[in-house]
């Protein structure tokens, strides 16, 4: 839920009178956002940047996102970054990725209720 | 690996758990302020939605309801006084190397290369997680978020979601 989010900042930012440019994992999301330049890279969640310590992978696609600064002529475009994601992965790896996580890391579980706040 | 319907997916996990139907922002216009720099003169703030906070500061929560904060990041800290705290992705990897999620050094790297013509000397790290108070957020947040960038002279901002 956080590319909802991070989409609105986006948008609130860009209202405030900077440019911005919003790298993403979640299309879907980021679609429905319009945020004013949005870049795509299908990667799993916690790659938005790239896989951890391959410096030129990340090098290339952060330097892809911030073009975008320059290249993007109207507002609410999301380019579609063509690195792709070696493996299958897909909504039922995410969540099992998640559950392999919080056993590694003797993580509780989300509650089942949202927290009043 | 084809694109994840992710809010599909999402409204029927939580639904399947008793949540109501969560209703999604939409909209179909963006605000649009034009970036006139050159990117290799501009300086470049980094906000993240990677709950990273400082080893001084307060943790992020890891399964965040409405986490409205956010921690001021000095482009100097060493990684190894960052922590990380997000349950909503698998962040192994990116605690291997926070770049992944945060790229602060890639950042510092790209503007010794000459790419960008600065990294902003503040990042801006955010943990939200599921998020009802998006008005509290646009309204009371970002402008304080905001106040940051422009008092570093920021020309332009990437935002990385997690």
């Amino acid at each position: 839920m956080d590319h909802q989010s991070v989409g609105l900042i986006a948008r609130s930012i860009e209202e405030a009178g900077l440019p911005t440019v919003y790298l993403g994992s979640c299309r879907d999301m980021m679609a429905r956002l319009y945020p004013p330049r949005g870049v795509f890279l299908n990667f799993p969640l916690g790659h938005q940047c790239g896989k951890p310590q391959d410096v030129s992978l990340q090098v290339s696609i952060l330097t892809d996102t911030l073009n975008v600064l320059s290249t993007a002529t109207e507002p609410g475009q999301i380019v579609d970054l063509s690195y792709e994601w070696d493996e299958p992965y897909e909504w039922t790896d995410y969540t099992k990725d998640i559950e392999a996580m919080l056993g590694e890391e003797g993580g509780m579980a989300q509650e089942w209720k949202p927290k009043e706040t | 690996m084809k694109p994840i319907e992710y809010v599909a997916c999402l409204d029927q996990m939580y639904q399947s758990q008793g949540f109501p139907p969560y209703k999604w922002s939409e909209f179909d216009e963006s605000p649009w302020t034009p970036f006139e720099k050159p990117l290799n003169e501009a300086k470049i703030a980094l906000v993240s939605s990677a709950g990273i906070s400082r080893d001084d500061q307060e943790a992020f929560d890891p399964w965040a309801v409405n986490g409205l904060s956010f921690r001021e990041i000095p482009l100097d800290t060493p990684y190894e006084k960052l922590k990380l705290n997000h349950n909503y992705f698998d962040h192994r990897d990116a605690l291997k190397d926070l770049n992944c999620v945060f790229p602060l050094q890639r950042l510092k790297g790209l503007e010794g290369e000459g790419v960008i013509g600065a990294a902003a000397g503040t990042a801006i790290s955010l943990g939200m997680g599921r998020l009802y108070k998006r008005t509290a957020l646009q309204n009371e947040t970002v402008p304080r978020i905001v106040d940051v960038l422009k008092a570093q002279q920021t020309d332009a901002v990437l935002l990385v979601a997690a």
